[in-house]
């Protein structure tokens, strides 16, 4: 009994503690979703801190100093990362990044970029074609001579696992600065959003990037509330089947999120996860006998093509009765898909898209992502 | 006597794995994901008003082939495998040596890494049913066609095995290049297709599957006298009166028609092709392919089953590889005959 009261009291002063050192570093710092960094301004420096920035990462934070390019760098961060601002010029690995730079209007920063295929700017694109932007690899195939190259202020790199400390630290090497960006494992749609404040601040544009994040913040919610007292809930299916594996996001996701923002009852709740994770082919018709909506069915265009996927998916209750819509209205011709790079910063489209499938005639507005398949 | 007493030992063997083949069959069909009441199973083959829709579709569409598919994937990889033992005499052997896997994984390889960005938006989707079946059944048509050009040219069996060991290696290293220029969505689809699957095939393409399948057995079946003199070496079945260039022929067919059809639709399946007929030689005791083709058919068989039902993991939602299943059950089992019984390893 006695140990059960000292381990109460120990936690209840952790807790405590805990919650003071939280809002001392936070000083100023107005997340409101994003969980993944986290920005604190001391004086003329700017420190970014990064946590946990890849799948099953654990206590680990990264700190980068942003130091004006007029003012002179401290001593006492001689040792630290930093990172002269305003960048100028950038390469993004990651096409979600590229989401960001195109609202702060900053396109022209950009210098280099990874998959140049996947890519729906047209802006980009076109700078691509001109050579102004380079494609430098992907992953562990960077190709660090195009890199040095290009004389970038900055790489922004996102890594899956922990092995992406290998290459940054191959780019640090080389003396060029590199940021980790962690907003693709952000569980809320708008705390990936609000990495728009993360990008802003490298460019000294944090006023504008919290405009930015506020109104759509101020978007999103309205729609939410619109539907959330709607008892009648469509139930949703998600995915398609790679061979007999069916890959479903987990019921904490990204998308599991939205689709419960907009008034939907995703299938795969009950798995609490954020990451995706695989379900047998029976278990998915078992959902897809239960379904309204069948939604993000990988490249599939047409009825006719969902059934020469897969014989089986005749059998599938949602496909004569239910509603099914993908997300590619907005594919480039070499197959970029924008719902992952704009979709990304605006996060209320894609939420008004959802509510318009779910609730027809709720909002009118048409189709951004999302395509009925027919 | 002795010979007779052989033989009883024999028909008891064959009678006894029959009956866990059907055991394993019914198992199959019984557990998944979903669970589903073997009252329920019953109705579905003699439907009446009680039968449940859903139930019905899991079996009939989803359990039914996969266990079909299951039982025609471990009866082709074994009796290749059995062949190419012989044939090559090595016990290292197996349905693959060829190239067979190597020619499908390249033109899966070429479809998916290489040419799925130009097709994807275009008419064929990468994701159809039959798209990959064909681009990896041409692709080990055409080292089918490369293994009997040289086997029709070549006397020396050995020269044959180290020419599809190069073929694979050189078809490795060209998958290898389209892995390095692709991204992570078509990795991720190149190596699904690796690990196997046998849950995709559906029954339109398994009545694709079964013609080629029982083609396959029967040329083997045609075959098991050469098998058998081969065993003695190529000179010796040379005197008793085997054409060896035709006969080699025939069961280089029958290999390629088995794995070939079988990788097609379910991936590169490693690792029964080279352990049930080993098995099979230390369960018989014996290597006449009289007994020993039909014992691996059953045996393969009945692996493949068992490795299937724990794939699914029956009563959760998720499942596993079927590939990595083989292995990890598989492998042991093979240790375990190796250290108890020192002799299994040669052919003859």
């Amino acid at each position: 009994m006695q140990r059960i009261i000292i381990f109460y009291i120990l936690v209840f002063l952790l807790a405590g503690c805990s919650n003071k050192i939280n809002q001392a570093e936070t000083g100023g710092n107005s997340n409101h979703f994003a969980r993944g960094f986290q920005i604190k301004k001391s004086g003329d420096i700017t420190k970014l801190t990064v946590f946990n920035p890849w799948e099953k990462a654990q206590n680990i934070s990264l700190e980068y100093f942003l130091v004006n390019k007029n003012l002179p760098v401290p001593d006492s961060l001689s040792s630290k990362k930093i990172i002269r601002t305003p960048i100028k010029n950038i390469i993004c690995l990651s096409t979600s990044h590229l989401g960001f730079i195109d609202v702060l209007n900053e396109n022209r920063a950009v210098v280099g970029v990874s998959g140049s295929n996947y890519i729906s700017n047209a802006d980009i694109l076109k700078r691509i074609n001109s050579g102004e932007i380079v494609d430098v690899g992907y992953g562990q195939n960077l190709n660090y001579e195009v890199i040095v190259n290009q004389h970038t202020d900055l790489v922004m790199v996102y890594g899956i696992g922990s092995e992406v400390t290998t290459y940054t630290k191959k780019l640090e090497e080389l003396g060029i600065p590199v940021i980790m960006n962690a907003e693709y494992l952000e569980e809320s749609p708008l705390g990936k959003a609000e990495w728009i404040k993360f990008v802003g601040a490298l460019f000294e544009k944090e006023n504008e990037a919290g405009r930015f994040f506020d109104e759509i913040k101020s978007d999103y919610i309205a729609l939410q509330k619109k539907v959330y007292n709607k008892t009648n809930r469509p139930k949703v299916l998600v995915g398609s089947p790679y061979k007999d594996s069916w890959w479903v996001p987990g019921g904490n996701s990204y998308l599991a999120n939205l689709i419960s923002d907009a008034g939907g009852d995703y299938l795969g709740k009950s798995n609490l996860s954020h990451e995706s994770y695989v379900i047998s082919f029976e278990n998915a018709f078992v959902w897809a006998n239960e379904a309204d909506v069948w939604i993000n069915m990988g490249n599939l265009s047409s009825k006719n093509e969902v059934l020469s996927a897969d014989e089986r998916f005749e059998n599938f209750k949602v496909l004569k009765d239910g509603k099914l819509f993908n997300n590619i209205n907005k594919m480039s011709e070499n197959g970029g898909n924008d719902f992952w790079e704009s979709g990304t910063v605006f996060p209320n489209l894609v939420l008004r898209d959802l509510i318009t499938i779910f609730y027809p005639g709720l909002v009118e507005e048409e189709l951004v992502y999302y395509k009925e398949i027919k | 006597m002795k010979e007779e007493n052989k033989r009883k030992s024999i028909r008891w063997v064959f009678i006894l794995l029959g009956i866990l083949f059907i055991l394993l069959f019914i198992s199959d069909l019984l557990l998944g994901s979903i669970i589903i009441p073997l009252k329920q199973i019953v109705l579905v083959f003699f439907p009446t008003a009680e039968t449940n829709e859903t139930f019905r579709t899991i079996i009939l569409e989803f359990r039914l082939p996969k266990a079909l598919t299951a039982i025609l994937t471990g009866a082709a990889l074994s009796v290749s495998g059995l062949q190419m033992q012989t044939v090559f005499r090595n016990p290292l052997a197996g349905p693959f040596v060829l190239g067979i896997s190597a020619g499908a994984s390249l033109g899966v390889a070429l479809f998916v890494l290489g040419f799925s960005s130009v097709l994807v938006f275009g008419l064929v989707s990468v994701t159809g049913a039959w798209t990959l079946a064909i681009v990896a059944w041409t692709g080990s048509f055409l080292v089918m066609l490369l293994v009997l050009y040289v086997s029709a040219r070549v006397n020396d069996i050995m020269t044959i095995l180290i020419l599809g060991i190069l073929f694979s290696s050189a078809v490795a290293a060209i998958v290898s290049i389209l892995q390095y220029f692709s991204n992570e969505s078509m990795l991720k689809a190149f190596v699904i297709w690796t690990m196997g699957s046998l849950g995709s095939v559906t029954n339109s393409q398994l009545s694709v599957l079964t013609p080629a399948i029982l083609a396959g057995i029967i040329l083997a079946l045609v075959k098991i006298k050469d098998l058998n003199a081969f065993l003695l070496g190529e000179n010796y079945a040379r005197s008793l009166g085997v054409r060896i260039i035709k006969s080699r022929i025939i069961i280089f067919l029958s290999t390629s028609l088995l794995a070939g059809t079988i990788t097609a639709f379910c991936g590169p399946i490693g690792f029964i092709g080279i352990a049930v007929p080993h098995i099979c030689r230390v369960i018989f005791k014996t290597s006449n392919h009289l007994i020993l083709i039909p014992a691996v058919i059953l045996t393969g068989s009945i692996v493949m089953l068992f490795s299937d039902i724990l794939s699914q993991l029956p009563g959760m939602q998720t499942t596993l590889p079927i590939n990595s299943v083989t292995a990890i059950i598989g492998i042991p089992v093979i240790m375990w005959m190796i250290i108890r019984n020192k002799k299994f390893t040669s052919v003859a």
